[in-house]
């Protein structure tokens, strides 16, 4: 029966209890989807990153949180200081350490049949080249680079059309299409996005020092602690280019672990982000729902009178104004909730971790009681015979 | 002896008008035994709904004891007071005040909630008794001011009360639905019902037992009807 008293009493203004119901569904979706895609997004890339590099070291002469980093992380050697050949030699003695090989980046003009554009190629020594085979699958082609060949990210050749066979010029120097990566998402070497070729086709083409190290590439036994080996690698260098303080490093070794580290932390800066907003969007729809309860009792104040005389008693009042709370937010996320299990159907990248689940119902039970607990105050305080004097 | 159901004793009520006390009356006693038909009658303004209020619990006086059925109701909290309102008085008021949202039938089994009870069987007998049993399923908009004040009578009804308590009931109806209403609470005070009526109209007091008026800021018995 009282059930069916809170039911009549949303549907009188239908079109206002819609609208309260509209704010607690977007609101809570919004908030859900922030934790799911960003839950799956972090974990995607993290594991990638883990899966795809997790014996490589790569060294690079430039310090990580150089504003340069990011745009030109690879474009090695021409920005940062060089490396020595007695740096790579020392390096590849170190324990655990089964090869170290020549790595560089450069800024080129490609051409195909069609287009014409600016790009990052990556080269890598011959010894080390099987590295970028066992990072990604090829699509096509057969894993073996020689001179005068290159190797294309998947998301490239996509976007460029390029085939297995097809010549490319690069900075005028034509190269054949050996083989085409399939595509593996964000990865140390970017494979997607580049192309790929022998470290002395690119000292010719980009008019390198044959006898500088630009940067490395450190393949370690898996057994081996990646942190001991770091820390070597550390001294290593830190001795040879005669650096004291830690933070003064003008070079980097990047890992598959530690740049998974780096970007699983900027994600969940960009979530919390994302989730305060969506908190204060859950805020505005709470203030909402309180706001409705309020005009509620205002335009029912001689109806609850009434019901105070028949004998509706302060349990009565609670549970009547807890029951149109509930309603309102339960009305509210059981399209948030259908959306969701779709989703989580249709195998997107969703992910709601248990805890996800109790932050959201504790949310959902303190939003109930935070809702209901003034309004019901204001409807328990009517005094029936001044209430019923009111016209 | 006879059982005594409600007791008032040396009950007032003042307001304030700023820093002045207004008394609306003082020294009001009365004692209604079961199955008492009793009328208050006086002009408008001179305090019967502040009184009648004060009987059925639904405001406090300022001095003196309201018993209901022997409980002194000053004495209560708001849980038993609830439940004194559910279960021991029936009101019906000038004005309806039915549920718009709710049929006539669920207005009537609405004190249900409050008392506990389930007797719809005894709700839809009083709705034929009053006339409504064809219309158990009509909103009140779609009821005209005789019906809905039958409706509000079978409401104060259905958890049989001890007394039932009527403020002008038949002020808001025309002279036909008021003479319907009238001859109901008629027929309840024989079938046994305590009823206590405040009206302004001598006409309607003189169809009770006892009658009384408020002269002088107190009640008083009225012999010359
Ligand atoms: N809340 C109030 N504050 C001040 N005065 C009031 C209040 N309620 C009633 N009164 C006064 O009490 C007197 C009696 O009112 P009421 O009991 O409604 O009379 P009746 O029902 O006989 O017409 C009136 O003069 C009225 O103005
Ligand atoms: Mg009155």
């Amino acid at each position: 029966m009282i059930s069916k008293l809170i039911l009549k009493f949303l549907l009188y203004n239908k079109i206002r209890t819609s609208l309260v119901v509209l704010s607690v569904f977007i609101s809570s979706l919004f908030f859900i989807s922030i934790l799911g895609f960003g839950n799956a997004a972090k974990e995607s890339i993290v594991n990638t990153l883990n899966r795809l590099s997790s014996d490589i070291i790569l060294i690079i002469p430039l310090a990580i949180d150089n504003p340069l980093f990011l745009q030109r992380s690879l474009r090695t050697g021409l920005i940062g200081e060089a490396f020595r050949e007695s740096d790579l030699k020392q390096i590849s003695e170190l324990p655990g350490v089964l090869g170290v090989y020549r790595t560089s980046g450069f800024d080129v003009t490609v051409s195909t049949r069609k287009e014409e554009f600016r790009l990052q190629v990556f080269a890598i020594e011959e010894e080390g080249v099987d590295l970028l085979f066992d990072t990604a699958e090829l699509q096509e082609g057969r894993p073996i680079l020689v001179s005068g060949n290159v190797f294309v990210g998947g998301g490239i050749a996509d976007r460029y059309d390029m085939r297995v066979g097809d010549t490319i010029r690069i900075n005028n120097r034509s190269f054949k299409i050996a083989g085409i990566f399939k595509k593996i998402g964000p990865n140390l070497f970017n494979i997607d996005n580049g192309i790929f070729l022998l470290n002395d086709d690119l000292v010719e083409l980009a008019d390198l020092d044959r006898n500088r190290v630009y940067s490395m590439v450190v393949k370690f036994d898996s057994s081996t602690d990646e942190e001991t080996l770091r820390s070597r690698i550390h001294e290593i260098l830190d001795r040879s280019r005669k650096i004291k303080d830690t933070d003064a490093r003008d070079y980097s070794l990047l890992s598959g672990s530690a740049v998974s580290k780096q970007i699983g932390n900027l994600i969940d800066v960009l979530r919390y982000f994302f989730l305060v907003i969506s908190g204060v969007s859950i805020f505005v729809s709470l203030i909402n729902l309180t706001n409705n309860l309020y005009i509620f009792i205002t335009e029912k104040y001689k109806q609850l009178a009434t019901m105070k005389v028949l004998g509706g008693d302060s349990r009565f009042i609670y549970t009547m104004i807890l029951g149109m709370s509930s309603a309102f937010i339960i009305l509210g996320i059981l399209p948030t909730i259908l959306i969701v299990s779709t989703i989580s159907l249709l195998n997107l990248p969703f992910i709601l971790y248990a805890t996800d689940i109790y932050i959201s119902i504790s949310l959902l039970i303190l939003s109930i009681l935070i809702t209901s607990y003034f309004p019901s105050r204001a409807a328990l305080s009517i005094q029936p015979a001044e209430a019923l004097r009111y016209e | 002896m006879e059982e005594i159901v409600l007791e008032l004793r040396g009950i007032g009520k003042y307001y304030l008008d700023g820093n002045n006390i207004l008394w609306v009356f003082r020294d009001v006693n009365l004692k209604v035994k079961a199955n008492e038909f009793v009328a208050i009658v006086a002009p408008s303004g001179s305090g019967k709904t502040t009184l009648l209020n004060i009987m059925a619990t639904l405001d406090r006086p300022s001095e003196g004891k309201v018993f209901i059925d022997g409980i002194d109701i000053s004495k209560i909290d708001d849980r038993e007071l609830s439940y004194i309102r559910a279960k021991k008085i029936g009101f019906v008021f000038q004005q309806f005040n039915l549920i718009p949202e709710l049929t006539a039938l669920e207005n009537v089994t609405l004190p249900f909630i409050f008392s506990g009870s389930r007797d719809i069987d005894y709700a839809i007998q009083l709705m034929k008794r009053i006339g409504l049993g064809e219309r158990l399923n009509f909103y009140p908009s779609q009821l005209s001011g005789g019906q809905k004040q039958r409706v509000a009578i079978a409401r104060a009804l259905v958890n049989r009360p001890k007394i039932l308590f009527a403020d002008e009931p038949t002020g808001n109806l025309d002279p036909d639905s008021a003479k319907e209403v009238l001859r109901i609470f008629e027929e309840l005070h024989k079938e046994g019902n305590t009823i206590i009526l405040v009206t302004h109209d001598y006409d309607i007091a003189r169809r009770a037992q006892r009658v009384y008026t408020i002269k002088n800021k107190t009640l008083v018995v009225k012999d010359d009807l």
